[in-house]
């Protein structure tokens, strides 16, 4: 397709695949610079933190899960850990791994998912997972293999792969027995190869070449990757308790979105996710992650969100051999939970969702009711950003064709993995052109497209 | 997809999603007696997949049907409950000759069990599971080459609230969905190959 025809006042696409949700992007260029980019999100407000009024605590875990089916198990890990802060409960030794454990298993099914069926047919050419398995059988069989593990896990520990229903406050209300674990480990074996295989494949896609600076921001455990702990940090100076989120971070609305957006209130939009905890926690990776990171060719510090991919890849090696590495050493707890004692108290938490972190904030009463309830999902988190990178993207690459530059906007999108259960099903993509049909707009472009 | 312990632990509610073949030294002597079996094993391997929550009332029907299934010890018939169709479910899928899908459908005008044929179907997937069994019908085709001859059966349902008591309306749904697949296992062997 000639440049020129790219040059057409709109540009639209009616339905993003690969994405969760439904919403719209809407570009306008004017004298050669991109003028307005909104990252549209239409889907009606859920309410779920209405609903979670005078609720029990203990339901919480159980309604929460509800507000994603990809990503369930960071709700319910996020609801506990701020009720049990709320309550001055803390959950610790096998019970807290056990929590690693059930998050490794949804990293591992989630990222699976985005890696092999939302993100490479991006990079390959493919409408979608079904065209690319046509000539890539192998390797759609290897991602659902892999995702097919990742809830294993999580149906051994949470009842079930879907909606999980064995978490609760201060636990469980159910634990595996050791025999149980065993048969997993074999596959985890093969899982962790297969992950292995997996940054490999993922490292040899072609990237554009696109760097920002971005804020990142993401928990840190000074002996761990993190899940469930930590304080958050960024690369630009942010060090804070997750108590102290609210003091540093707000939501606002705007017009074109169902989606509240969230900044930092000094310094504007951050990153959150896969990048941003590579980033900020590389130390923490296992030495074979690590290993895998550098064989890769990935620096230390990635700016580039198309390689987000690989990073996934990554993660998704490092869940495998963590998940491992707790299974060796698991035993079982004495008790599947610990006990809690209600009282009037504000709990706070954020927990490493696969798409970065996911905050809660709940007040509770003397009778344990829920009175008030925050919930900040990344991706909520992360749409001033992704509205950010498109408009540095058109800018960079308006002469591509229209096609091209369609179908890499999408792909902007879907560095990020947006959780559009939480926020948006389809996309439509339309960008204006306020200017002549062959004036060029701004310089050739430098993505080296597929 | 399997079938947890719940005795080691009574505060939990019983899940009964599997996926098995059948234990033969645990099988139902009865049913499974050759001489009280109307039809010889399939020329390759069937599976049955009940869908459905099985906390919400009659929507576990189709774990219900899948269980009394795994009684009958058909040693060719792979037997899988699941609260939703996910996608790893086309590796089952892949190596089956036959396949029958079941589930729970709300009230309509023709409160009856209903059996359809599926294809496959392209649609998009977004999400860690799927609504249509003909998505996995096609996920099957591209990744395995092949896909299954393939059936849904629905269970007219009324009672969708939270408990694992079923309704009178699905009880005898059930019966009659387990006559039709009986019928449908018998009819396998005279499926080209």
């Amino acid at each position: 397709m000639k440049a020129a025809k790219a040059r057409g006042k709109k540009l639209e696409v009616d339905l993003l695949a690969r994405v969760e949700g439904e919403g719209g992007l809407f570009i306008k260029l004017q004298g050669g610079a991109v003028t307005e980019v909104r990252f549209n999100i239409f889907e009606p407000p859920r309410f779920f933190e209405a609903f979670l009024r005078g609720r029990h605590y203990s339901e919480v875990p159980d309604i929460v899960a509800r507000i994603c089916g990809i990503c369930p198990i960071a709700y319910q890990m996020s609801a506990v850990h701020a009720i049990e802060a709320a309550f001055d409960v803390k959950v610790s030794g096998p019970l807290r791994t056990l929590r690693r454990l059930l998050y490794c298993g949804e990293w591992i099914e989630s990222h699976a998912l985005h890696i092999y069926m939302l993100h490479a047919p991006d990079f390959l050419g493919y409408q979608d997972v079904i065209q690319m398995a046509k000539d890539h059988a192998e390797v759609v069989e290897r991602a659902l293999k892999l995702k097919k593990i990742g809830n294993e896990l999580v149906s051994l520990l949470g009842g079930r792969e879907i909606h999980p229903v064995s978490v609760r406050v201060g636990g469980f209300y159910r634990v595996p027995a050791k025999k149980e674990l065993v048969p997993l480990a074999e596959k985890l074996k093969w899982a962790r190869d297969a992950a292995l295989d997996t940054v490999q494949w993922t490292a040899d896609l072609p990237f554009p070449e696109f760097e920002q600076d971005y804020e990142f921001v993401a928990l840190h455990h000074p002996e761990e990757y993190p899940f469930n702990e930590g304080r958050l940090i960024s690369n630009k100076g942010l060090n804070i308790a997750v108590r102290e989120y609210d003091h540093h971070f707000v939501e606002e609305h705007v017009e074109h979105s169902n989606a509240l957006h969230s900044q930092l209130k000094v310094r504007g939009p951050y990153l959150v996710g896969p990048l941003a905890r590579y980033n900020l926690n590389f130390e923490q990776l296992s030495p074979l992650a690590q290993d895998a990171a550098r064989a890769a060719g990935l620096p230390a510090i990635c700016r580039n969100p198309f390689q987000s991919i690989v990073v996934r890849a990554i993660e998704t090696l490092y869940a495998c051999d963590e998940a491992l590495r707790i299974i060796e050493g698991y035993e079982v707890p004495e008790r599947p939970f610990v006990e809690v004692q209600p009282h009037a108290a504000t709990g706070f938490a954020c927990t490493e969702a696969p798409r970065g972190i996911l905050y809660h904030r709940y007040d509770i009463d003397d009778n344990g009711l829920i009175t008030d309830a925050k919930i900040v999902p990344p991706t909520s988190q992360n749409q001033k950003t992704i509205e950010g990178d498109l408009r540095q993207f058109v800018t960079r690459n308006i002469n591509l064709p229209k096609d091209k530059l369609t179908w890499q906007c999408e792909q902007v999108v879907r560095n990020y993995d947006p959780c559009i259960s939480c926020a948006t099903h389809f996309l439509k993509l339309n960008i204006e052109r306020n200017e002549p049909e062959d004036e060029p707009a701004v310089p050739p472009p430098t993505t080296a497209v597929p | 997809m399997r079938l947890l312990n719940a005795s080691s632990s009574p505060a939990v509610p019983s899940l009964p999603s599997f996926d098995r073949k059948p234990d033969l030294s645990q099988k139902d002597t009865k049913k499974t007696d050759p001489k009280n079996l109307k039809y010889s094993l399939s020329p390759g391997e069937i599976v049955v997949i009940g869908f459905g929550d099985p906390l919400r009332g009659d929507d576990a029907v189709g774990h219900k049907i899948a269980e009394r299934i795994l009684q009958w010890g058909l040693p060719e018939v792979r037997v899988i409950a699941t609260p939703r169709l996910t996608a790893e479910l086309s590796e089952a899928l892949g190596r089956a000759h036959l396949a029958i899908f079941v589930h729970a459908t709300p009230p309509s005008r023709r409160d009856e069990v209903a059996a359809c044929a599926l294809d496959p179907c392209p649609s998009k997937i977004t999400s860690s599971h799927v609504e249509d069994p003909c998505v996995l019908l096609s996920i099957t085709h591209a990744t395995y080459g092949r896909y299954p001859y393939a059936w849904c059966i629905g269970v007219p349902a009324v009672n969708f609230d939270f408990g694992q008591n079923l309704s009178p309306e699905a009880e005898h749904g059930i019966g009659v969905a387990l006559e039709r697949i009986n019928h449908m296992i018998e009819e396998n062997c005279n499926l080209p190959v």
